[in-house]
């Protein structure tokens, strides 16, 4: 299967949201009450029942005046997830197409993916005890049509297709936009399945990290210390058996006189 | 009871050690089935890796105390070591592993046993404090948890290998051991051949018990 | 998609004022009165018209108070019971009742006000 990725440009964003509302109907998620901040964006962070939302910032610039940036904010469908690294149920997965898919029967409620996200995607929720992120339209995606956030885009901002035809329509598109445009996403985590263009600098969006890996700690958690508990358990077992048949049990009623040889 | 039996162990002791034994055993066994994705089904016996996640954190719990009740029991005689003695023991490696003529002698726990205690006693305490944490990891910043999960896996490499050892030495490798956790009563030769000092304290004290005789005060 | 009532202004305006975004604020004319959250932005300036300083405002024309579910309200099988509810003013309490004899449409989408 080809690999798709799901395109968004900023500098072809509007903000009008339709994204944020297709997800809600296509996934069948439930409102929740908010109160107003002072922000268009609502609800103020993703929640358990909001997978995507859609984040207002704004800036004043003494040379090139206001500006209102819009970022479609959902899961980033890393190729090296840190959430299905830690996942120990298994309940986190990468599907066929590279998306990471999560099936909650199997979830467990740990919460180590919220803990371990670069991009704070992850969010639990409370009354049913599971965790809940977007899965890029798995159902739509595997009936050859795009997610229902890019159906729904009237602008062409957000769109779904091939990764490498997209990924250099993306690098033309910030070269045309020139200035601090650059592409996001291709370079982290080997690369994401959620590519944004830019229109600024990646410092300059809130709650988007500037160079996002799979934690240091978690990678030496699961390829160091996993592997090294392994050997350890398997070695003190090996290791008793063998000085168990070789150095024999220290009995108290025999004198050490016996020739006896090394083990463990 | 056979006569000329001693008591090396009390009642609480046994409690105490068989407390944590088991907790250490269940959470080791809980936790692998939800470590390695292989051991996934080993958590089916217990009615699913959810139910799993319980046992595993309120076992913690129990374990927590029972650490807490053995460590104000045990560290004063198995947490501190008394050189030059000890260190004769640990580079001859109690005579387990090769032949050594003379074996320092031992008073109520040989330096391995100190070892084993002070390594239960510290990352035991690591695993409840990173466990507690991990239990609740929403209350905590991500980077925080993050470094705990790799505590909380270090512990366990630590913890089992002495753990087995353990085990080993106090039932197979050492015949004659297991009975002082069990009946709490061993024979006068086996505590000459393993604790000669203690044997000999406790005969100067007076405080040796022996089955089948005038009991003692103590 | 908005939880309630809002107001955007300047950022002078709102220094002008005391008035921090996120604040709940009034909004008042001749005739009538709304509460609204305030959203302090850079995008709204201020008119300098005939050497005088005006300053805009924005309020949508929307929620109302029919969707706020009422306490003793017995909602029936075919009822829709909202998930959540948006309320607010609506923005008519601001503008007069006028409006073409034929169509109802409000005479005055614009409106001074001094407050």
């Amino acid at each position: 299967m080809a690999e798709k990725i799901k395109l968004f440009d900023t500098s072809k964003c509007t903000g009008c949201r339709s994204c944020q509302l297709a997800c809600k109907q296509w996934n069948q998620l439930k409102a929740k009450q908010t109160r107003h901040l002072g922000t268009y964006q609502n609800p103020p962070e993703l929640q358990p029942n909001t997978y995507l939302i859609m984040r207002f910032q704004e800036m004043e610039d003494p040379k090139s005046g206001v500006k209102w940036f819009y970022r479609h904010q959902a899961c980033m469908h890393c190729t090296d997830a840190a959430c299905v690294k830690v996942c120990p149920s298994g309940a986190l997965y990468y599907t066929d197409m590279r998306t990471v898919g999560l099936n909650r029967s199997v979830c467990i409620a740990c919460k180590e993916c919220v803990t371990a996200c670069p991009f704070d995607i992850p969010k639990y929720d409370d009354e049913t005890d599971k965790v809940y992120k977007c899965d890029m339209c798995e159902s739509r995606i595997y009936n050859n049509m795009e997610p229902a956030c890019a159906k729904a885009c009237p602008t062409g901002a957000l769109i779904w297709g091939d990764k490498d035809r997209l990924i250099s329509t993306a690098y033309k598109r910030a070269k045309d936009l020139g200035g601090d445009a650059k592409v996001y996403g291709d370079k982290y985590v080997n690369g994401t399945h959620l590519v944004y263009v830019l229109q600024e600098k990646a410092s300059v969006y809130d709650a988007l990290p500037t160079n996002p890996t799979v934690p240091l700690s978690i990678v030496l958690w699961k390829d160091v210390l996993k592997p090294l508990s392994l050997l350890a358990a398997g070695g003190v077992l090996a290791g008793s058996f063998l000085h168990y048949i070789i150095h024999g049990p220290k009995t108290p009623d025999e004198n050490d006189v016996s020739k006896k040889e090394g083990g463990e | 009871m056979k006569k000329g039996l001693i008591q090396a162990t009390d009642w609480y002791e046994r409690l105490v050690h068989w407390m944590l034994a088991l907790s250490c055993l269940f959470l080791c066994l809980t936790g692998l089935a939800m470590m390695f994705h292989s051991f996934n089904s080993v958590a089916n016996i217990m009615g699913g890796l959810t139910v799993t996640k319980y046992l595993h954190n309120f076992t913690g719990l129990f374990f927590g105390i029972a650490l807490l009740l053995a460590i104000k029991m045990w560290w004063h005689e198995a947490g501190v070591f008394s050189m030059p003695e000890d260190l004769e023991w640990i580079k001859a490696a109690g005579g387990y592993l090769w032949h050594v003529d003379q074996v320092p002698e031992v008073g109520k726990y040989n330096p391995g046993q100190k070892m084993f205690f002070l390594a239960v006693a510290i990352f035991g305490l690591v695993m409840v404090v990173t466990g507690l944490i991990m239990w609740f990891p929403l209350m905590f910043p991500a980077w925080l948890v993050q470094w705990l999960f790799v505590l909380h896996a270090l512990g366990f490499v630590v913890i089992f290998p002495f753990f087995f050892v353990h085990l080993y030495l106090g039932t197979i490798g050492s015949p004659g051991s297991a009975p002082a956790m069990f009946s709490g009563w061993v024979t006068k030769a086996w505590l000459k051949k393993q604790h000669p000092k203690w044997l000999k304290e406790m005969e100067e004290e007076g405080t040796l018990i022996v089955s089948g005789e005038e009991k003692k005060a103590h | 998609m908005q939880p309630g009532m809002f107001v955007e202004m300047g950022v002078e305006l709102a220094k002008e004022r005391g008035i921090k975004n996120g604040e709940k604020v009034i909004v008042k004319s001749a005739r009538g009165e709304v509460e609204a959250t305030a959203i302090v932005t850079p995008r709204f300036k201020p008119f300098n018209i005939g050497g005088n300083i005006i300053h805009e405002v924005g309020i949508p024309w929307h929620f109302g108070w029919i969707t706020q579910a009422r306490p003793k309200k017995k909602y029936s099988k075919i009822d829709k019971k909202p998930e959540v509810f948006t309320y607010g003013d609506a923005a008519n309490l601001l503008t007069p009742t006028i409006g073409d004899a034929n169509t109802m449409i409000p005479e005055s989408k614009a409106l001074w006000s001094m407050w």
